[in-house]
């Protein structure tokens, strides 16, 4: 039975993802004792839970405000950055990084208008604490990249010690169209009274390529497929062509859906056989069955944090209020799961085996 | 005790904070946070359209009060749920101004910084 709490060799890298429902989180060792954290989902059903990399790097008696290199936030879903902001105030070592799109003083004026309006319950707070913990920390006199954020896009590389990490997007053309979307959908909210809804497009997401040693790894965020070949997967395959190949472990784009599927990553990108996580995403009950079976044609080796029909019944309220409930609406569900699944990922950083652990009810594909 | 503005005599048991995330025909996707016990976490539903107030206001973003309760007119009590969208005021031309030279100064601290990596 393998020990959950027991950290990693450091010789070992460990690729650790987490999830499911509306949140996902990979932590990665990069080997010596450094630590990444891409996204972040909590560690049960209430806003007020922990951070599930807090716990579990806790959990491995791991020093976070030093062990931490970088906290990336891929895109601003709050299925990938919901506490984040806990994770960076902790990490008081690491340089935070975030989509490209987001870096327009237009944006970030009018993220500042609604930070303090509770009733706009925007989806910036993870944004705007991200930045209150940035100013903190800027007087002390910190440097570059303690203290200052990237703004990742293409081919980007990301201070890290003991990998190379880089950037493969967004492309400048994704970075364009969606820093246009982004301000308008924010200044939509502001004009009309409206919240902030995720609804832009994963075409600025942030994918990452890390070589630790002499292993490599994809993290295929939530990017998905573009009409326009300048954005999306189709991008990133062609950039990659003949420099990027050979990882061993790929943390599946887009909760394995068809959109986020590009058979180039796999033929081009990805070793043979590689070792293949990902997290399921309840609101669209993706991976659909046709994805489950493609994957798995693709590799032996296919996990999932956690199962996606997972009950998750709303808590009760007395008859009376759940009769009318019960009337009024249709497919009422807990958003939340109570704690998320664990796919944990193990190999020397110079090659041997790669050990494969689940928990919390994670499972082969 | 959270009380949303109700014009007639209610006798509230439960309320929800709600927001609109999607609007497909008359099927309004729904995220709805508990204000009556907060120790309970987000759920998601779809409501109908037709049983908002001001079904022309209802766009994805909107905040309503979904609130089940007790009505009591003269012929008995009833058991009733109203769903009210709700009105955010707008920020004044004087806190956008702020926002913006806020924006301005953090920007200038933090802003794109590629060249001096």
């Amino acid at each position: 039975m393998p020990e959950l709490d027991v950290p990693p060799a450091l010789n070992e890298v460990e690729v650790s993802i987490f999830g499911p429902g509306v949140g996902e989180c990979v932590v990665v060792h990069t080997g010596a004792g450094e630590w990444l954290v891409v996204d972040s989902c909590l560690d049960g059903p209430t806003r007020s839970a922990e951070p599930v990399a807090l716990r579990y790097l806790r959990q491995l008696k791991v020093d976070v405000a030093t062990a931490v290199s970088l906290v990336v936030i891929t895109h601003w879903h709050d299925d990938h950055d919901r506490g984040v902001t806990d994770v960076f105030r902790a990490a008081k070592s690491a340089t935070v990084v975030m989509s490209s799109v987001l870096c327009t003083e237009e944006i970030w004026s009018l993220v500042r208008m609604v930070k303090d309006r509770d009733d706009f319950d925007s989806g910036v707070d993870e944004f705007t604490g991200i930045f209150g913990e940035l100013t903190t920390r800027l007087p002390a006199g910190a440097t570059f990249p303690v203290g200052v954020p990237r703004f990742a896009k293409a081919e980007l590389p990301l201070p890290c010690k003991n990998a190379a990490v880089t950037a493969l997007c967004p492309s400048d053309v994704a970075i364009a169209k969606g820093q246009v979307a982004v301000a308008e959908r924010l200044e939509s909210a502001v004009a009309k009274g409206r919240r902030l809804v995720a609804e832009d497009p994963n075409h600025t997401s942030v994918v990452l390529w890390i070589q630790a040693g002499s292993r490599r790894i994809l993290l295929g965020s939530d990017l998905e497929n573009e009409t326009d070949p300048r954005n999306g997967w189709t991008a990133i395959v062609n950039d990659a062509a003949g420099k990027r190949n050979g990882a061993e472990v790929f943390k599946v784009a887009h909760h394995g859906s068809e959109n986020g599927h590009h058979p180039q990553v796999w033929s081009d990108m990805l070793a043979p056989g590689a070792t293949a996580a990902l997290t399921p995403f309840r609101r669209s009950s993706l991976p659909f069955a046709r994805d489950v079976e493609r994957i798995k044609k693709l590799t032996p080796e296919c996990y999932i944090t956690a199962q996606k029909t997972a009950a998750k019944r709303p808590p009760k309220r007395g008859a009376a209020v759940d009769a009318v409930l019960n009337v009024v609406t249709n497919r009422r569900r807990a958003v939340r799961g109570s704690k998320p699944g664990h796919v944990r990922v193990r190999m020397g950083r110079d090659g041997g085996s790669i050990t494969v652990d689940l928990f919390d009810g994670a499972k082969p594909l | 005790m959270f009380a949303p503005p109700v014009a007639e005599a209610f006798e509230l048991l439960q309320a929800f904070d709600g927001t609109v995330e999607r609007v497909s025909g008359e099927d309004i996707s729904v995220v709805l946070r508990d204000i009556t016990d907060p120790s309970n976490g987000d759920e998601e539903a779809v409501l109908s359209l037709s049983q908002f107030d001001a079904p022309e206001r209802v766009a994805v973003g909107t905040p309503f009060y979904l609130m089940v309760g007790y009505r009591t007119p003269r012929s008995g009590r009833e058991t009733v749920t109203l769903v009210r969208v709700r009105t955010i005021v707008p920020l004044s031309a004087s806190q956008r101004a702020r926002a913006k030279a806020e924006a301005k100064a953090l920007f200038s601290k933090f802003g794109p910084q590629g060249e001096r990596a």
